[in-house]
C-alpha cells in the first residue's frame, strides 16, 4: 500500500463519513435530540479534518476546520438551532463532498457556494479566514485559526515521541508521512533514535525499530497535532507532551475533559471503555525542563470508536467477499452431493453418520446465510440522502413537501444498494416536478399546502418491496396517451385500461414534459428507471389514481447471488424458473387450449387467456413434450413486459435455492437466459430470463422485441379471447 | 566455442511451448501459457440460442465454462465425442476460459522462435481465422489456435443471424 493507495482509502472513508453526516443533518432537521446529532457531525467533520491534514489536501483542511469550530460553538451553545443554521450546515456538508470529490478527482470543486460558506462559516464561528481570491478559489491557502478555548494567542511547544509499531511498515504507513504531517503544523525539530537498530541477523525489513523525538513549536490548537496522532494510533505508540510555559489565567487543575465538555475523538482514544480519561493536566507544563520525567499523555493502539454505538468494521474487498460466495456455493453442493450418497444407506446401520449429516447440513445452511449477510447493507444509505436532495427540490421549485422514510433497516445486496440510488432519486425528482401540485394549486382543491412522499422499504421472503407514493395530481392519463400516440408508441385505435396507460410511462422515449426541466428533465427516463430495477432482477409497477396521488413500487431481489427455482424437466435437460416469477402450476385439460397455428396457442385459466411458452422449442430441446395436455403448464409472471404466460415443460423436478453463475463471465449473454447455476449433481443448468424468453427464437409469431410491441401485442392477443 | 553456447542458452531462453493436439487427422497447437488444464469429455448441458459448435455449458469447480467443438468450428462438422475425447480448457486475454473440445492431445511441444513463422497471406481458408501462426515441426506444419479469435469470432457470429 503507498501513499495513493492509502489516500483512496481516506476517500473512502470520506465517502462513508459524509454518508453519515447527512444522515444526522436528516435526523436533526426532522427534530431528534440535537446534541446528539451535533456531537456526531462535529465527530464525522473532525475525522474528514484529520485526513486531509495529513494528506496536505489543504482546501478540504481549511474548510473542515471552519466547519469544525462552526460545530464546536454549537455544540457549547443550548440555544436549538434554528433554521438557518441547519441550512447552513446542510450547505457545508455539501461544500465538504464537494470539495473530497475534487481532491479525489483532482479538479476543481464543482460549486460556486463553497466561497460564500466558507466564509459564513468563519464568520460565525469567529474565526480569521484569509479571503480567498474572488477570481482563483483553489489557491486559498489553511488560515491561522485561533479556537479561543483551545489554543489562545500562545505558541505552544510540544514534545512528541514518535515509536512505529510492529504493524506500521506492514500496513503501508510510510512513517515519513506522520513526520512530515507534523511538520505542516509549525517549527519541528527532529531526532531519531536509531539506538534499537537490531543486527543485520536479526533485522525484519518490515519491523521499524527507530524511534522519532519531535519538537514542535505550533500556534495550532493541540487538536490539530491529536488529528494526526488519530490517523495511526493504532499502528504506533505516540507520547505528546506538552511543554508550553503554563499561562496566567489557565486555571491549575484544567482538565482535557474540561477542554471538552462533550465527548470527541481525541478522548475516545486515550480512554479505555468505562475508566475515566487521563487528565492531562497543567502540572505538566510545571516541567517543561525534564521532558522524560513530565507526566505524559500516552496514546496507546486503541480504536477510534465514536461514541455512537456503531458496530465495529472491517474493510473487505468485494472480490474477497465473491469467493467465499463461491465457495458456500460449492460446500452447498457437495453436501448435496453426500445426502445422495448417503440415502442409499439405511438409517438403522449408521445412525451416526446421518445425525453428523443432517448437523451439518444446518451448519452450512447458517453459513450460506452468514456469508449473504456479509454482502447485506441497510438501505439507510440511499434513502438518507433523498431529505437532502428535497431540500434542493423545494428551493427550486417553490412546492413545499415533507418526506417520511420507513423501513430504512432494510438490508439489501450491496450492489443493489448502490445502483438503487440513482432510479430513486429520479422517481423522486418526478414526483416532486410532475406529481406533487403548487401550494395554490393544493391548497384550491382542499389539500394541504405541504405535500407529502412517502419512502417505504420492506422485505417479504425473498424479496425487498420499495414504494414511493405521493399525494400530488397522479398520471394525467388523457395527456400521456395522447403523448404516446404522438411519439408512435402505441396505434391510435388501441383500447387501453387505465392500469396499462399508466405503464406507457415507462416506454423508451415516452416524457411528457414538453420543456426539459432543471428537475426531472435529465433525458434519463422512466424507462432507464425500469431498464436499472430490471437489470438487478426486480420489476416496477405504477398505479395512479387522478387528484390523489401515485404510487410506485420497486421489487428487487434480496441477493442477487442466490435464487430460490423451480426446476423443471424439458427433454433431457433441466431448466430453472425463478420462485417469484411463478404463480402456480397446472395440467390443462383438452378444452382450455386454443391453438391459432402450429406454434402459438393459448390457454384458458379462470377465464384469463395466457399465451403458451414452450421451453422446447424456444430452445429446440429434443426429445421433449409438445403437447400441453401431456405436460405441465408454469404460469409465470414477468414474461416479456409484465405480462403472465404460461410455460411448457415436461415436468417440475422441485424447488431450491440454487447459487446464480454467471455466463458471461466466460462466455456472453444469451437471449432467454438469466444466468447459469450448478445443481446438486454437480451439473450446470440454466435459469430462465422470463423477461427475454419468447423474444429470442427466430420465430417471427414470437420475436416481439420491443417493449412498445409487447404491449400492444397483449392488447390484440387479450382481443381475440374476448 | 563459448560463442555457440551463448546462441543456445539464447535460444533455449526464448523458445515457446505449445500443447499439440488432433482434431481428425490434423494436428493444431495452443501456446502453453494459455492452457489451465485438460479434462475429459463429458455430455455438457446444452446450450439454447448458441452456434452449433458451442457444444454447451460444464461445470469446472463452480465456474461455468462454454465448450467449443473446435471441429464444427473449422467447419469440419461436429464431434462425435467420447470420454476417450479431450477438453483443453483455454484462457482467452479477457481472462476467460473456454473449453476446446479436440480429439486427443499428442505432445508438447518446444519450438524455436526461428520456427514459428507468420501466417501464409492467403484469405478464404477453413482455418485460417482462428490460427496465430505456424509451427514447423520435422517438416509437419502445425497450426496455433488463436483463443482469442476462436472466442470473439463466435460472439460476432452469434450477434448476426
Amino acid at each position: 500500500m503507498n501513499l495513493d493507495d492509502l489516500k483512496q482509502t481516506f476517500f473512502l472513508e470520506c465517502d462513508e463519513l459524509l454518508a453519515a453526516a447527512e444522515e444526522n443533518l436528516d435526523a436533526l432537521s426532522q427534530g431528534a435530540d440535537q446534541s446528539e446529532a451535533v456531537n456526531a457531525l462535529f465527530r464525522h467533520v473532525h475525522s474528514i479534518k484529520g485526513g486531509a491534514r495529513a494528506f496536505e489536501l489543504e482546501e478540504l483542511g481549511s474548510f473542515a476546520h471552519a466547519f469544525e469550530s462552526y460545530m464546536s460553538i454549537q455544540r457549547k451553545s443550548d440555544i436549538s438551532l434554528t433554521d438557518e443554521a441547519i441550512g447552513l450546515l446542510f450547505d457545508s456538508v455539501d461544500a465538504l463532498r464537494d470539495l473530497v470529490e475534487s481532491a479525489r478527482d483532482g479538479h476543481p470543486p464543482q460549486s460556486q457556494r463553497i466561497a460564500p460558506t466558507y466564509q459564513t462559516l468563519c464568520a460565525k464561528a469567529e474565526i480569521v479566514a484569509d479571503p480567498p481570491p474572488a477570481d482563483d478559489y483553489a489557491d486559498f491557502v489553511p488560515v491561522a485559526i485561533f479556537d479561543e478555548e483551545i489554543a489562545g494567542e500562545f505558541q505552544s511547544t510540544y514534545q512528541i515521541e514518535f515509536a512505529p509499531g510492529p504493524k506500521m511498515i506492514g500496513s503501508g504507513v510510510d512513517p515519513l508521512l506522520v513526520i512530515r504531517s507534523i511538520k505542516s503544523l509549525g517549527d519541528m525539530s527532529v531526532t531519531c533514535d536509531t539506538s534499537a537498530t537490531p543486527c543485520l541477523d536479526d533485522w525484519q525489513p518490515d519491523a521499524c525499530s527507530w524511534k522519532w523525538l519531535i519538537i514542535l513549536n505550533t500556534s495550532q490548537p493541540k487538536e490539530s497535532l491529536d488529528d494526526i496522532v488519530d490517523m495511526v494510533s493504532d499502528l504506533a505508540t505516540i507520547s505528546i507532551d506538552d511543554l508550553t510555559p503554563a499561562p496566567m489565567d489557565f486555571p491549575g487543575d484544567m482538565t482535557v475533559a474540561e477542554f471538552e465538555p462533550d465527548a470527541s475523538p481525541v478522548l475516545d482514544l486515550s480512554v479505555d471503555g468505562s475508566s475515566p480519561p487521563p487528565a492531562v493536566t497543567s502540572n505538566a507544563m510545571a516541567h517543561p525542563a525534564s521532558p522524560r520525567s513530565a507526566p505524559s499523555e500516552k496514546i496507546e493502539a486503541r480504536n477510534l470508536q465514536p461514541q455512537s454505538v456503531a458496530p465495529k468494521t472491517v474493510r473487505v474487498e468485494v472480490p474477497k467477499l465473491e469467493r467465499l460466495g463461491n465457495m458456500v456455493g460449492e460446500l452447498v453442493i457437495t453436501q448435496a452431493f453426500l445426502m445422495r450418497q448417503a440415502s442409499r444407506l439405511t438409517f438403522e446401520q449408521h445412525p451416526e453418520l446421518f445425525r453428523a449429516l443432517e448437523e451439518m447440513s444446518q451448519h452450512i445452511r447458517d453459513l450460506q446465510d452468514s456469508s449473504l449477510a456479509l454482502r447485506a447493507q441497510p438501505l439507510k444509505s440511499v434513502f438518507s440522502r433523498f431529505g437532502h436532495l428535497l431540500r434542493d427540490l423545494e428551493k427550486a421549485t417553490g412546492k413545499k413537501i415533507n418526506l417520511t422514510t420507513t423501513g430504512e433497516d432494510t438490508e439489501i445486496d450491496k450492489t443493489v444498494v448502490e445502483r438503487l440510488n440513482e432510479p430513486l432519486t429520479h422517481l423522486i425528482r418526478n414526483a416532486v416536478d410532475h406529481g406533487i401540485e403548487s401550494p395554490e394549486k393544493r391548497i384550491s382543491v382542499g389539500k394541504p399546502s405541504e405535500g407529502r412522499i412517502r419512502l417505504s422499504a420492506e422485505q417479504r421472503g425473498n424479496q425487498v418491496f420499495i414504494e414511493l407514493a405521493d399525494d400530488g395530481g397522479g398520471i394525467n392519463r388523457e395527456r400521456v396517451r395522447a403523448k404516446a400516440i404522438e411519439k408512435g408508441l402505441i396505434a391510435t385505435d388501441l383500447v387501453l385500461s387505465d392500469e396499462e396507460i399508466d405503464d406507457l410511462i415507462f416506454l423508451p422515449g415516452f416524457s411528457t414534459n414538453e420543456a426539459v426541466t432543471d428537475i426531472s428533465g435529465r433525458g434519463v427516463g422512466m424507462d432507464a428507471v425500469r431498464q436499472t430495477i430490471l437489470d438487478m432482477g426486480g420489476r416496477v409497477y405504477v398505479r395512479s389514481e387522478p387528484g390523489r396521488g401515485s404510487r410506485f413500487l420497486l421489487t428487487l431481489p434480496l441477493s442477487l447471488a442466490v435464487l430460490d427455482a423451480m426446476i423443471t424437466i424439458v427433454g433431457d435437460q433441466r431448466f430453472l424458473i425463478p420462485v417469484h416469477n411463478v404463480r402456480r402450476s397446472i395440467r390443462p385439460e383438452r378444452v382450455q387450449i386454443t391453438r391459432f397455428d402450429r406454434d402459438e396457442s393459448m390457454v384458458s385459466v379462470n377465464g384469463e387467456m395466457l399465451r403458451i411458452i414452450s421451453i422446447a422449442r424456444e430452445f429446440s430441446v429434443p426429445h421433449a413434450v409438445n403437447d400441453p395436455c401431456q405436460g405441465l403448464l408454469i404460469i409465470v409472471d414477468g414474461a416479456g413486459d409484465q405480462q403472465r404466460a404460461a410455460l411448457l415443460v415436461d415436468d417440475l423436478l422441485g424447488q431450491e435455492p440454487v447459487v446464480v453463475k454467471s455466463l458471461e463471465r466466460n462466455y456472453r449473454k444469451v437471449p432467454g437466459i438469466a444466468a447459469a447455476t450448478i445443481l446438486g449433481d454437480g451439473r450446470a443448468a440454466l435459469i430462465l430470463d422470463l423477461l427475454t424468453l419468447g423474444q429470442s427464437s427466430g420465430n417471427p409469431a414470437t420475436a416481439r422485441g420491443r417493449a412498445e410491441l409487447a404491449l400492444a401485442g397483449v392488447h390484440q392477443l387479450g382481443g381475440v379471447s374476448k | 566455442m563459448s560463442w555457440d553456447l551463448d546462441v543456445v542458452t539464447m535460444a533455449e531462453a526464448t523458445a515457446v511451448q505449445f500443447i499439440a493436439f488432433e482434431v481428425g487427422h490434423d494436428r493444431f497447437a495452443l501456446p502453453i501459457q494459455h492452457v489451465i488444464e485438460f479434462r475429459t469429455w463429458i455430455e455438457p448441458t446444452i446450450m439454447p440460442n448458441a452456434p452449433s459448435y458451442v457444444r454447451g455449458i460444464i461445470n469446472v469447480r463452480g465456474e461455468i465454462l462454454p465448450i467449443f467443438d473446435l471441429a464444427a468450428r473449422l467447419g469440419r462438422g461436429m464431434t462425435d465425442a467420447t470420454p476417450k475425447h479431450v477438453v483443453i480448457l483455454a484462457q482467452n486475454i479477457n481472462g476467460q476460459t473456454t473449453g476446446v473440445l479436440v480429439d486427443s492431445v499428442s505432445d508438447i511441444l518446444t519450438i524455436a522462435p526461428k520456427d514459428i513463422a507468420a501466417l501464409p497471406r492467403v484469405d478464404g481458408g477453413e482455418a485460417t481465422p482462428f490460427l496465430s501462426g505456424i509451427l514447423s515441426v520435422d517438416s509437419e506444419l502445425i497450426g496455433v489456435i488463436d483463443v482469442d479469435k476462436l472466442v470473439a469470432e463466435s460472439a460476432v457470429q452469434a450477434i448476426g443471424p
